[in-house]
């Protein structure tokens, strides 16, 4: 019984010390105004309030504390209250980690490996997400579809890749970010023999490392 | 109690019989077409002197082979007349009124364990034996001695070689789970026995045989990128040939002397035909080009390297002299002509050809510059002639499987191998190099 009841003391003392501590959680709601308990507010608020909620950053234990809690100082003819300092609110930043563009496949007309019109903004992207992120390594994967000699497709699948990165370079990605493999027609992604699955088979895809 | 155990046990043998013919028939053949002029044999079925069903139809290989080369026309079983199984018991007419050319009669005759294949090979015309021979053969050896017997038979009638009895290499690609996974292949010409040496979960291509057909140069993804990798069939035994080179290493082919291998490379940029000196890894360079050059063969003279370039825009047929020189165009007709090698005499070539959306298998004449469609397939590619030159074997399409296919040289019969499972291709035949 004893232990039940020291348990769920214990228990309360960690839900109510809690918020913080599971503060993983994207709660933007604490904007703890600090309430005066009584009825008079002799002492203006000293500092102008800041705005925000409380932010909460990601895997972070972030324990926000209502500090101060102060006691009255009382005397005999008027009775005040000392507020204390209002507290600071923390702002815990929420940041989303910035992840390479989701797009990751551009396709290719048949013998050829000019990047098509279509494919432009999808590259665009990637090049600037590279160049932005100077420690972002990429593997250019070129594909070809199964018409045509598995060793031409090969040199075609990896002049597709050298065209991507060309344009990456040039939109601003530094050449040491960018690595290329040709797989030819090995690794198709469909395996049917018509036009529809030619056609995304003959692609390149933008493998990011490390992830 | 001892006959019921006897019996289980006999059905058992019954039962390993079946399974073993079963993993022996994991593929189909089908041969079709009509030979020009071809040579009219019978082959006899060989009696057999043994318990139980016989281990091999000896007489129905021979038939299978001769007639897959497009110079023989064999008869059917149910038009035979008679079926002697010796020399002695040839009556000459009865055959000349079956129009027959030739007739082969012989045996197959259990010796223990062992197996003893005897038959003879007769002239109807000149009523006079040719050939005949007694082969003892262990159980693994008798299809292959049955393709030896083809081969004797095809070198006494038509005064060159047969190449019955060798190997050709291929790749198959099987689904698993949802990957591919690769493997190297050797089997009989006919696509029986066939045994894995490479098995692999990243691609493999571009299967070579060394001249002595003792090992395989082969490209391997095994280190995620294309290296070009030596295997000794043997032992395998296996070596990296070049991994210096960023991008392409790949497209192998060995000299005729077995001393040096011609590949692509590409550093990273465009790829262009080198020569590995094994002996020193020494390179030499044959082509610069801001185009694709891949593809290389060796003439069977070692003098001349053709490959495939698209430096006039699309892909086709170029001739480079192998210790460098003046590149020569070979091929202007049509959209694309590719992987060219060279028939063993050295007159035609081999290719992909594609046109209007098909690819298909072509030979060029290098006397004449006359060029023959041989297949009729859409998505035929990979072709590699027998060592006699006769015959080529191809990877195509069947419902969606690459299958391996063999077409005479003058493109009158036709063969197929289906595979039970996986797809297949990349066929290269071995040259004669070492007997099994």
């Amino acid at each position: 019984m004893n232990q039940i009841k020291l348990l769920s003391t214990g228990l309360c003392v960690l839900v109510l010390s809690g918020c913080g501590l599971f503060g993983e959680k994207v709660e933007e709601t604490d904007i703890t105004e600090e309430t005066t308990q009584t009825q008079q507010q002799t002492t203006p608020s000293q500092e102008t309030t800041q705005p925000t909620g409380q932010q909460v950053q990601p895997q972070t234990n972030n324990v926000t504390t209502n500090n101060n809690g102060n006691t009255g100082q009382q005397s005999n003819n008027a009775v005040t209250q000392g507020l204390g300092n209002r507290p600071n609110t923390q702002l815990n930043e929420i940041k989303e980690p910035i992840t390479p563009p989701t797009e990751r496949t551009i396709y290719f007309d048949f013998d050829k490996s000019l990047v098509r019109s279509d494919m432009q903004n999808i590259l665009a992207k990637h090049a600037l997400y590279l160049s932005e992120n100077p420690r972002a390594t990429i593997v250019l994967e070129g594909h070809a579809d199964e018409r045509g000699t598995r060793e031409y497709n090969l040199a075609l699948g990896e002049r597709r890749a050298r065209a991507v990165k060309q344009v990456l370079i040039l939109q601003g990605a530094y050449a040491d970010q960018i690595e290329m493999v040709s797989y030819g027609e090995e690794k198709p992604v469909s395996l049917s023999h018509d036009d529809e699955s030619w056609a995304l088979n003959r692609r390149v895809e933008f493998v990011y490392q490390g992830q | 109690m001892y006959n019921k155990q006897y019996l289980n046990f006999l059905s058992g043998l019954i039962l390993l019989f079946l399974s073993h013919s079963l993993m022996a028939n994991v593929i189909t053949i089908e041969i079709t077409g009509t030979p020009f002029n071809p040579i009219k044999i019978a082959v006899v079925p060989f009696q057999w002197q043994g318990q139980n069903l016989p281990p091999a139809e000896i007489a129905s290989i021979i038939t299978s082979d001769l007639y897959r080369s497009g110079r023989f026309n064999p008869i059917k079983e149910t038009e035979l007349t008679s079926k002697p199984v010796k020399g002695s018991e040839i009556v000459f007419a009865d055959w000349e009124k079956l129009d027959v050319d030739y007739v082969v009669v012989g045996q197959l005759n259990q010796r223990n364990s062992k197996y003893e294949i005897r038959f003879e090979l007769f002239d109807v015309f000149r009523g006079e034996q040719l050939s005949g021979y007694n082969i003892p053969s262990r159980t693994k050896q008798l299809r292959n001695n049955a393709h030896v017997i083809s081969d004797i038979i095809y070198e006494k009638i038509t005064g060159q070689k047969g190449d019955f009895a060798t190997q050709v290499a291929y790749v198959t690609a099987i689904k698993k789970q949802k990957q591919l996974q690769y493997s190297l292949h050797i089997a009989d010409s006919d696509g029986y026995n066939a045994q894995q040496i490479v098995i692999s979960d990243e691609p493999l291509l571009s299967p070579a045989w060394s001249p002595d057909a003792s090992k395989i140069a082969y490209v391997s993804y095994e280190d995620h990128r294309p290296l070009v990798y030596i295997q000794e069939t043997a032992t395998g035994k296996k070596k990296k040939v070049i991994s210096f080179f960023k991008g392409i290493n790949g497209a192998p082919a060995w000299s005729p002397d077995g001393k040096k291998l011609a590949l692509t490379l590409s550093q990273g940029d465009n790829p262009d035909i080198y020569i590995i000196d094994l002996a020193n890894n020494s390179r030499t360079r044959l082509t610069k080009s801001f185009a694709i050059d891949t593809e290389p063969a060796w003439s069977p003279d070692g003098r001349f390297i053709i490959f495939t370039s698209d430096r006039g825009g699309k892909p086709q047929l170029y001739r480079v002299p192998s210790i460098g020189g003046r590149i020569q165009r070979l091929t202007f007709d049509g959209e694309y002509n590719a992987r060219a090698s060279y028939s063993p005499n050295g007159q035609n070539i081999v290719m992909v050809r594609g046109e209007g959306g098909k690819f298909q298998i072509a030979v060029l004449d290098l006397g004449t510059g006359f060029l023959r469609i041989l297949t009729p397939g859409n998505l035929d590619e990979s072709p590699s002639f027998s060592p006699n030159g006769n015959m080529i074997i191809y990877a195509t399409e069947n419902q969606g499987k690459g299958i391996l296919a063999a077409v005479s040289l003058d493109g009158s019969v036709h063969q197929r191998l289906k595979l039970q499972q996986g797809s297949v291709r990349e066929p290269v035949w071995a040259p004669y190099g070492r007997s099994r």
